[in-house]
């Protein structure tokens, strides 16, 4: 989960980072009235969650308040990148003469943190990468030890730096690296972390990703209105805790396991087929419990991926280790019946899958044991559909 | 023989009491799992089916001396299981909840690396070695004993791909789950380098996804160490970049862990890639 960077530098401030003084305004008067309370030239900022905000125009310069007020007018309420702007953050302008990029992540293979700093800030940090990785100073942190000042500074040397900018390098990493422990961050970055002209060391940019798995521990932050182009399906999906992905063809894709459902995309789209979307039900299916539950399950999932108007056929794959098949069939024939009756390809395999059979051939559908096969057949359907 | 889990590992369940622990206690006896004990705090003294239960992992190591724990308890409850069967002495800990933080995996691992302890997961459906032992939760009727290693990032693609191999006659000799976060216990690379020398494995399947480095890093591993057939699978050719695609690992970001860069790496190392689950045991049943 994305936080906005005013809720980042709030982060950062707790963590004894400076951070440029500021306000947020939602309004072009509240924009004015910050301007004038900070006095001097100001920063327009659009507290947006997509990247290259910048670039795009979301970040302005005002001398004035009435600057800032008109500057507000026209970014409050368009869209950025296809992003909604909201929200304003009117800070103080810096006198900048250095910049550099600090960030912390997750390094998949080695399993550990890792502490990146760089003396060509402001800029993209993976166009750094592509361009001279030579210039971005990594640091492997044992989550045991954590990251004292001295590791800080010690990257800070072999990046070539001196002077007192040292001492305040350590001091900032070191923070950063405790909320991005503490807020479960997989990413906390800032880009550009600025030397001002009187010397002072200030995070002017702050960017935090923080672990979904690990909401239920910082509930002062909701994942409501944040996600990406999320649509109102996406949304009450999570809201369920099944993973739902919208992609942009006629077959509606349900079943359990992200690889298995991945496969099933894959699958269809290699026998000329197009998925509309797909949910993988089956961890958070998991919870629901066996008998009514788990039929109420199923007839949720099927009605989610049919809420997609785009969906004109169905093709559920399930292969069940937890999941009892029996129980799955009703969920699906429930489903269909409380949403809209579209044609279904049903593979359904694994524990009771001839339970399950049985009550689908019953109700009239037929079911597949292949899943080569289902896909074919799932594709056949789509294109008859379509034509 | 086998690879981390055969008829002679004993074995412990953290959280028997539950619901999916003690009905996985009973399916993993029936594969002939040598299940010593369970663990549940505050349950001690109990019995799941003639398994004794104790409170803690250390009372169960006293009586039993466990070689493997199975802990299936929550996702908010893992790290700490984890944590306490690393601490008691328990040398492999199967990890198989979906949805563990990564900063919980992330101190599970470097505690792991600190007790010499393996740790397989998170959000694995185990080891399962069929005629042997199963320490998981996997169906077994998709698996059958024989002679192919099977490793992989998805749980239920796995299954299919077991399935298809035991429809085509070919039987495994130990599947092990990675699990599907970004940050796991055992890699593609450590249960490779089991397989390899294992004499009842004469093929490897791999079974990787977009998002990452370990397939690319298995290719390398491949070509300079493994002598025996290996036939790959990737999940998610039709993968948008940037979105996560269920499974955590499972992401493309700033062209790194594409599809193709990992299709391209393992077959320059002398790896076949399959287009399907099906696929794969076509290709397995002609070179074995």
């Amino acid at each position: 989960m994305r936080l906005f960077e005013f809720e980042g530098k709030q982060i950062l401030s707790r963590y004894g980072l400076r951070t440029p003084r500021g306000k947020v305004a939602a309004t072009p008067e509240e924009a004015a009235a910050a301007a004038r309370e900070l006095g001097g030239p100001v920063v327009v900022k659009s507290q947006v969650l997509v990247g290259g905000r910048g670039k795009a125009g979301g970040v302005k310069f005002a001398s004035t308040p009435e600057e800032a007020k008109e500057i507000a007018a026209t970014l409050l309420g368009t869209a950025l990148k296809g992003e909604t702007i909201k929200q304003l953050l009117i800070e103080e302008q810096l006198k900048i003469k250095e910049e550099y990029y600090l960030g912390l992540t997750i390094d998949p293979i080695a399993g550990q943190p890792v502490l990146m700093l760089s003396p060509e800030g402001g800029v993209d940090i993976e166009e750094v990468n592509a361009r001279s990785p030579e210039k971005i100073g990594r640091l492997l942190i044992d989550v045991r030890e954590g990251l004292p000042p001295y590791a800080g500074r010690q990257l800070a040397r072999r990046m070539g730096m001196a002077g007192k900018i040292l001492v305040d390098i350590g001091m900032a990493a070191a923070g950063l690296y405790q909320a991005f422990r503490h807020l479960d961050a997989i990413i906390a970055e800032i880009n550009p972390l600025v030397v001002t002209e009187d010397g002072s060391l200030i995070a002017a940019d702050s960017k935090f990703d923080l672990d979904d798995d690990a909401m239920y521990r910082h509930r002062e932050y909701s994942l409501d209105g944040r996600i990406e182009g999320e649509t109102e399906l996406e949304k009450r999906a999570r809201r369920l805790g099944i993973k739902y992905v919208e992609l942009d063809g006629n077959i509606g894709i349900a079943g359990n396991g992200a690889g298995l459902m991945m496969t099933t995309v894959d699958l269809v789209e290699r026998f000329g087929g197009r998925a509309a979307n797909f949910v993988e039900a089956g961890g958070a299916g998991a919870q629901a419990g066996s008998g009514e539950g788990a039929i109420n399950w199923w007839d949720t999932v099927i009605q989610l991926v049919l809420s997609n108007p785009k969906v004109e056929v169905l093709f559920f794959n399930l292969l069940g280790g937890n999941h009892r098949g029996d129980e799955v069939a009703q969920g699906i024939i429930r489903g269909l019946k409380n949403s809209r009756p579209v044609p279904a390809v049903i593979r359904l395999s694994g524990t009771r899958q001839e339970e399950g059979r049985a009550i689908l051939r019953e109700a009239g559908y037929s079911s597949y044991d292949s899943l080569e096969e289902a896909a074919q057949a799932a594709v056949k359907l789509a294109q008859e559909v379509g034509s | 023989m086998a690879i981390m889990l055969d008829g002679t590992t004993r074995v412990i369940i953290q959280g028997i009491t539950g619901k999916a622990g003690s009905y996985h206690a009973l399916e993993m006896r029936r594969q002939g799992t040598n299940v010593v004990a369970g663990v549940s705090p505050g349950r001690g003294g109990e019995k799941i089916d003639g398994i004794p239960v104790f409170d803690t992992v250390q009372e169960a190591v006293d009586a039993f001396r466990p070689d493997l724990s199975l802990v299936l308890v929550p996702a908010r409850f893992a790290k700490d299981a984890a944590l306490e069967a690393m601490a008691a002495g328990v040398k492999t800990v199967v990890v198989v909840a979906e949805g563990v933080p990564v900063h919980d995996s992330l101190e599970l691992t470097a505690k792991a690396r600190q007790y010499g302890c393996r740790v397989v997961g998170p959000n694995t459906p185990g080891i399962f070695s069929p005629g042997k032992a199963k320490a998981g939760i996997m169906p077994t009727n998709a698996f059958k004993p024989g002679h192919v290693g099977i490793v992989s990032r998805s749980g239920t693609l796995s299954y299919e791909t077991a399935s298809e191999l035991t429809r085509a006659g070919l039987g495994q000799s130990t599947f092990v789950g990675l699990g599907g976060d970004m940050v796991r216990g055992t890699s593609f690379v450590d249960v490779l380098s089991l397989f390899k020398d294992d004499p009842e494995t004469h093929g490897i399947v791999l079974i990787g996804e977009i998002g990452g480095y370990q397939e690319e890093l298995a290719a390398k591993y491949i070509k300079e160490n493994v002598n025996k057939p290996v036939v790959a699978f990737i999940a998610g050719r039709k993968a948008k970049p940037g979105r996560r695609m269920g499974h955590a690992g499972a992401l493309v970001m700033g062209g790194v862990g594409t599809y193709e860069s990992k299709v391209e790496t393992l077959k320059e190392a002398g790896v076949q890639v399959a287009d399907s689950p099906a696929d794969i045991a076509r290709i397995m049943a002609r070179i074995l």
